[in-house]
């Protein structure tokens, strides 16, 4: 029974968990050791693998970049398409009611009136006032953020993103082949994958082939054309398809002082006014009142297919109506009145307006200006009941003439002119011109495209 | 008996101490032998699947990375043609002379039995500098330019001046297995006052903007290991349009 005794057993057992337990520490710390390094080697031995993971990601970032700057430059050449056919903008691009603010198209672009040169050509407006400047844009999430530096505000406020992303452009306007030519500019643009920063930013007013912190950049050309609202003013100051009548008691008053376009009246049917109730004044020293009926004028206003619009025009109306410069004036069912007209023609001094219906005009005043003439184009019946004073080329389906007022330019109707009291009319070859060579709709010139490598 | 007791219960620990101390016995030095040589077994496997895995993955990069190359440049190259330094020529033309086309309008994909295998087309390029005015109006020997398929070197090769063939791709990374190409010439009817024989009005115009599309997809597989095979398509629009007369038939 004694030898089963277990205390004396334990008690004998015991040196040894204790010493196990004092070496344990040691041996421990150096097999964490051994695994750390271990797993240190495993993450190394797996980066090295990925390292060709890691390049795959460079080349699309490289290739995402890159296309985002081509991108850019070609929005950029969309934009300034876009831009040169608006109306009145303020330093940030946007649409503007101010009448200090020119359009983008005067902004930038100088009307050369100096007859050694190319008729209809366009210098640069800091020609005058150096040095040169730069429209450009920034897109934040998806919204465009422009500049439009004028010579007083050289660098309008621009902010680009905090963490720097965001594509941008700059456009730069340029003489196509280096000279002035007949409605005629090029344009540069400059994308960017990012904005970049400070003054070698994508949308610096400088020219530069550096680009600072800009990650990616490309340059495409292109010109762009004028292609004229009018291309060939008409000869007379009044020029109608259909007969000229004035009712008795009225006098029809029409001058034409210009040598290249010596006709007031030029009619399509008979018959005439009597010479009682007209006051016709062809140029000095011309023996002729420049009063002349032509049936030419009623076959071309009775052919069908709008052949009288396309004739004045070079385009048909649809299509006239669908060119980026023409502002469409939606009429309600009683056709428009001269308040609807307003703000169109004040914002959009030099675009070509085009009423959809019958036009009253009852307010009185001047629509457009020698500087900025009207080309007020009437799909309808054109009713004068006020005073006004029209400075232009008004174009009407046929004009109902019911109060004194005037036209500084010419009127053209594809029907009847009716006057039932004094009309005075007044042929302006200075104002026509300016509507023949500087009204339109610029657009791309086919074949102009390239991508460019430096500026 | 308490002492015998007590010895008693010591002797098997003081034999185990002793036969630790012993050395390695053979079973042990076998089954330590074979447990290296398993572990030795799955280390070659992992580093020989990693190694072949890596020559895979560089092999691939190196295919992806040249047809991208390859389809970025014939990209590039392809939405200008057409380009002509003197294109402002068409605006506000003078009349007195014929009116001025594009010299460099002619585009001439080549069909062959796989479809179209050669594209020549060309641009300006005689200009000095930033002037676009000193071209001459022709197509001269280095404005011409093309991409094609060589099928019996299998390269895409670029044409850098006439009759200048170069491969674009290396044979000695990628072959060519495939390459096919769509040239679609779309017409966009001109809005304009004149009008063809046939008939007025606008719809009898005889100006047109010919807008032309080239579409190409490149097939290729990597020299040293056919499981490598990698394609990329493109579909570019070729950014100078060509405006050309086109008058409809007559009616019958």
């Amino acid at each position: 029974m004694m030898t089963m005794n277990p205390p004396v057993a334990v008690s004998a057992a015991l040196p040894r968990p204790i010493a196990a337990r004092r070496s344990a520490p040691a041996a421990g710390v150096a097999a964490l050791t051994v695994v750390m390094i271990l797993f240190f080697v495993m993450a190394l031995v797996a980066a090295y693998t990925n390292r060709s993971l890691v390049f795959e990601q460079r080349v699309a970032t490289n290739s995402y970049r890159s296309a985002r700057a081509i991108e850019s430059a070609e929005a950029g050449l969309e934009w300034t398409v876009a831009m040169l056919n608006g109306g009145r903008i303020d330093n940030n691009c946007k649409p503007s009611d101010v009448a200090a603010d020119s359009d983008f198209r005067r902004r930038y672009l100088l009307d050369l009136v100096d007859p050694s040169i190319a008729e209809g050509s366009y210098g640069f407006t800091w020609a005058a006032n150096p040095p040169r400047m730069f429209p450009a844009c920034i897109t934040r999430a998806g919204v465009l953020q422009c500049i439009c530096p004028t010579p007083v505000t050289r660098n309008p406020a621009m902010t680009a993103e905090a963490d720097g992303s965001g594509s941008a452009f700059r456009i730069q306007l340029e003489l196509p082949g280096s000279e002035p030519r007949s409605g005629l500019t090029g344009v540069i643009a400059l994308g960017c994958a990012n904005p970049g920063s400070g003054a070698l930013s994508c949308y610096a007013q400088q020219n530069t082939d550096e680009l600072g912190s800009a990650d990616a950049a490309a340059r495409a050309q292109i010109n762009v054309g004028l292609l004229r609202a009018l291309p060939l003013a008409p000869v007379a100051a009044l020029t109608a398809g259909g007969t000229v009548s004035v009712t008795a008691g009225s006098i029809l008053t029409v001058s034409n002082s210009s040598n290249n376009a010596a006709l007031t009246v030029h009619a399509g049917n008979l018959p005439l006014p009597p010479s009682a109730a007209m006051a016709l004044t062809g140029p000095a020293g011309s023996a002729s009142d420049g009063l002349l009926r032509d049936s030419n004028l009623s076959d071309l206003a009775a052919a069908p297919n709008e052949l009288w619009f396309s004739s004045l025009f070079a385009i048909d109306p649809v299509n006239f109506a669908a060119l980026p410069a023409t502002r469409t004036v939606a009429c309600a069912a009683g056709g428009c009145v001269s308040n609807d007209l307003t703000t169109t023609l004040a914002n959009f001094p030099r675009n070509p307006v085009l009423v959809a219906g019958n036009l009253t005009l009852d307010g009185g005043g001047a629509l457009g200006t020698a500087a900025d003439p009207v080309l007020l184009i009437v799909r309808g019946i054109l009713t004068i009941s006020s005073n006004v004073t029209l400075n232009g080329l008004v174009q009407a389906d046929s004009v109902v003439w019911a109060s004194p007022a005037t036209v500084q330019g010419a009127l053209v109707t594809t029907g009847n002119f009716a006057a039932s009291t004094n009309a005075t009319l007044t042929y302006r070859q200075d104002l026509l011109d300016t509507i023949r060579l500087r009204y339109g709709s610029f657009l791309r010139v086919p074949g102009s495209w390239k991508q460019r490598t430096q500026n | 008996m308490m002492r015998t007791a007590q010895h008693l219960s010591l002797r098997p620990a003081l034999l185990l101490q002793r036969s630790r101390s012993l050395g390695l016995s053979v079973v042990e030095l076998m089954i330590g032998i074979t447990i290296g040589l398993f572990i030795l077994a799955g280390a070659s496997l992992v580093l020989t699947t990693q190694l072949g895995d890596n020559r895979r993955l560089l092999l691939e990069a190196q295919v992806q990375q040249d047809l991208r190359a390859t389809a970025d440049m014939m990209a590039h190259d392809i939405r200008a043609a057409g380009y002509w330094a003197h294109a402002y020529a068409q605006v506000w033309p003078d009349l007195t002379v014929p009116f001025p086309f594009n010299p460099y309008a002619a585009m001439a994909p080549r069909e062959s039995a796989d479809g179209v295998d050669t594209l020549t087309f060309s641009r300006s390029l005689n200009e000095v500098a930033f002037d676009d005015g000193t071209d001459d109006d022709k197509v001269t020997d280095n404005e011409v330019a093309g991409f094609r398929w060589n099928k019996s070197n299998r390269t895409i090769d670029v044409q850098l001046g006439s009759g200048n063939w170069q491969a674009l791709t290396d044979p000695a990374v990628l072959t060519i297995t495939n390459f096919n190409m769509v040239v679609t010439p779309v017409d966009l009817p001109l809005p304009c006052g004149a009008t063809c024989p046939t008939g007025p009005g606008p719809a009898f115009c005889p100006l047109a903007l010919s807008a032309r599309d080239v579409q190409y997809t490149i097939s290729v597989e990597a020299v040293h290991d056919s499981s490598i095979k990698r394609s990329i398509g493109n579909r570019i629009r070729l950014r100078n349009e060509i405006p050309r007369v086109v008058c409809p038939a007559p009616a019958p």
